[in-house]
């Protein structure tokens, strides 16, 4: 009788204790829940991103691509020729022809605007001797050919601005080598680096305090495995602390120069990210429970109570594939020794990470329920000095800083992760 | 001594959006509609009680966590199918209390069964020092292998009987009937151990 009334009373008990049980779930349930019944929205905003961001890079390259170098105007450059056949008197006059009227009212406009004072006779769609008009641009041209006639260097990417004439030539021949590098863009021309990075870095982090929890055992426990309910980290131990670890980069790079001291670069890289983590407790949302599978493993079911005391490192590191844009400043002639710095942008896959969790739907660690975050940004900020090797070579080196734009968790609003690398860069560059 | 127990938490009043514990139907209308908003207000008002639901079957919070995203999912898109006879937190019980054996089910939680010798050996472990309340209890409970604790939960806390947890589980009507027998000695032979020194003190 009073073992009956002892049972009713402990369902009782259990009764009550039940109603009143409220727990606070994590944000990533609601996170998860929310991704499945608006699928569309999330992927739309990531992808869209994403979409919307190769597209503008590309038109930046086509644009770029497109666009026509700064050359002298044909009319500026007749205009200096008869100011400098005007300053040298009568013998300049036989040498230097005379001013050319320009063939359309634009050019009129410009050479108007450049010489305020000349007179310049109107545009007349009539010739108004007999020479050939391609030998009356000839004096035109071979200014420019003149000007041309040292080879430069324009740009990081670089490239040369046309041949040198031959010595001795006639201003035809000089003419004629240069008209086709005067009407292409002469100085857009590719360059390929090849580079790798080692550095180091931590994170920028943002996390709640960790929660120090009840541990309940994965599977039944032994007498040497007693569960514990009170296995929690000394409050003021609770949180994270950090290490660096050796990181990498590696990549191939096309550069592309603007003009004569900006360049832009795209490529592909390999990096790999990395950092130890020093924890005391634990995330909310992670699985403690589970089989040891490595020794080293974040909170293995019977290393809990001694690592939420202690602390345990553990190892992350992210491989991502990327695609960079940079924009860079040269400082100095590219024939010599120069400096370069470099700022850009780039999209990031990753193709792997060392797992954190403990998934017991697969018995396995794994970065589980998507919780880190696949596409990803990274912003860059390099300074290289550059040391030619030969007409066409140099080798760089130079401090470097990358950051990780985006969290790498996703879902997960308790960790705010944007690890950043500082390190020195070293590349071998050819020029086209 | 105080123990801290992170899985209770205060109620809260100021996470309902525009929808009140009496305009269900506004809020299930919306909801049916797929409006961010009012799925969102369902969710927590429901969310804190859910999850002890979920956590008493669960290994682990994790697991509880699992259950209740599963849960919820199965609410929002069954939602059609509530005909408004019983309270809205009922139905959503059942669901989540069907969720969550479906969970120890698929993860064959349910098959590893324990020995009562086994099990003893648990309650030589972490042993509270204090009285035994009813949060006490669900933590002793917690400690019951996966099957005796689910059988517990479903006859003594959700009030089904043991051929409806013979049909849930896919066990028979007997086999519940004596899981749950185990379980009930072993909770109380625990209770029994941790009362008596306190029961010898008062003498």
């Amino acid at each position: 009788m009073d073992d009956e009334r002892y049972d009713s009373e402990l369902e009782r008990q259990l009764r009550e204790a039940a109603e009143g049980l409220h727990i606070e779930p994590s944000e990533r349930v609601w996170a998860g829940i929310s991704a499945q019944l608006h699928p569309r929205r999330r992927k739309f905003l990531w992808w869209g991103a994403a979409a919307a961001t190769l597209a503008l890079l590309l038109a930046l390259g086509v644009y770029l691509q497109r666009r026509p170098a700064r050359q002298p105007v044909a009319g500026q450059q007749a205009v200096q020729e008869h100011r400098h056949a005007s300053a040298q008197g009568g013998a300049g006059k036989k040498a230097a022809p005379q001013a050319i009227p320009p063939a359309t009212p634009d050019e009129a406009t410009a050479h108007a605007a450049v010489v305020p004072g000349v007179a310049v006779p109107p545009p007349t769609a009539e010739v108004p001797d007999e020479q050939p008009a391609v030998n009356r641009a000839l004096p035109v041209l071979s200014g420019l050919a003149a000007q041309t006639s040292t080879p430069t260097w324009i740009g990081d990417g670089p490239g040369i601005l046309g041949p040198e004439p031959a010595g001795g030539q006639s201003p035809e021949a000089s003419a004629t080598a240069a008209l086709p590098a005067a009407s292409v863009p002469r100085h857009r021309k590719l360059s390929f680096s090849v580079f790798f990075s080692p550095s180091s870095g931590y994170r920028v982090m943002k996390e709640t305090p960790l929660t120090p929890v009840s541990l309940a055992p994965a599977a039944p426990s032994s007498p040497s495995n007693p569960p514990s309910l009170t296995a929690a980290p000394p409050a003021e131990k609770a949180g994270t602390r950090q290490r660096p670890d050796f990181s990498w980069a590696i990549g191939i790079r096309t550069g592309l120069s603007l003009g004569s001291h900006t360049y832009f670069q795209t490529g592909i890289s390999l990096q790999q990210t990395a950092y130890r983590v020093l924890t005391y407790g634990t995330y909310p949302g992670y699985t403690l429970s589970g089989p040891v599978r490595r020794p080293n493993m974040f909170l293995a079911t019977r290393a809990i109570p001694a690592a939420l005391q202690r602390g345990v490192y553990r190892k992350n590191r992210y491989l991502q594939a990327e695609i960079p844009v940079m924009a860079g400043w040269r400082f100095g002639d590219l024939h010599r020794t120069h400096l370069s710095v470099a700022a850009g942008a780039g999209i990031s896959y990753l193709l792997h990470s060392d797992p954190l969790i403990y998934s017991p739907k697969s018995d396995r660690y794994l970065t589980d329920k998507g919780l880190i975050r696949p596409v990803n940004s990274l912003l860059h900020l390099e300074t290289a000095l550059h040391i030619p090797l030969g007409s066409r070579t140099a080798v760089s080196l130079g401090p470097s800083v990358s950051y990780q734009l985006l969290s790498s968790y996703r879902n997960f609003d308790e960790v705010k992760e944007h690890p950043y690398q500082i390190g020195i860069t070293a590349g071998i560059h050819w020029r086209r | 001594m105080q123990r801290f127990n992170p899985y209770i938490c205060p109620k809260r009043d100021n996470l309902l959006g525009n929808y009140d514990h009496e305009d269900d139907k506004a809020l299930i209308r919306d909801c049916l509609r797929n409006q961010a908003a009012a799925q969102k207000a369902l969710y927590e008002r429901f969310s804190s009680s859910m999850m002890g639901v979920c956590y008493r079957y669960a290994r682990n919070r994790a697991d509880a966590e699992d259950m209740l995203q599963e849960g919820f999912i199965r609410v929002f898109t069954h939602l059609s199918q509530y005909r408004s006879e019983g309270s809205l937190e009922g139905w959503i019980r059942r669901i989540m209390v069907t969720t969550a054996i479906n969970f120890l089910n698929r993860n064959k939680h349910l098959q590893q069964q324990m020995e009562i010798e086994q099990a003893g050996a648990i309650a030589a472990g972490g042993q509270p020092d204090d009285a035994l309340h009813g949060r006490e209890l669900l933590e002793l409970m917690h400690r019951l292998p996966t099957g005796y604790r689910t059988v517990l939960n479903l006859y003594a806390v959700e009030g089904y009987s043991h051929k409806e947890i013979g049909q849930m589980l896919g066990i028979a009507e007997s086999t519940s009937r004596s899981q749950y027998a185990r379980a009930r000695e072993l909770l109380a032979s625990w209770r029994k151990g941790q009362l008596t020194p306190r029961q010898q003190g008062d003498k």
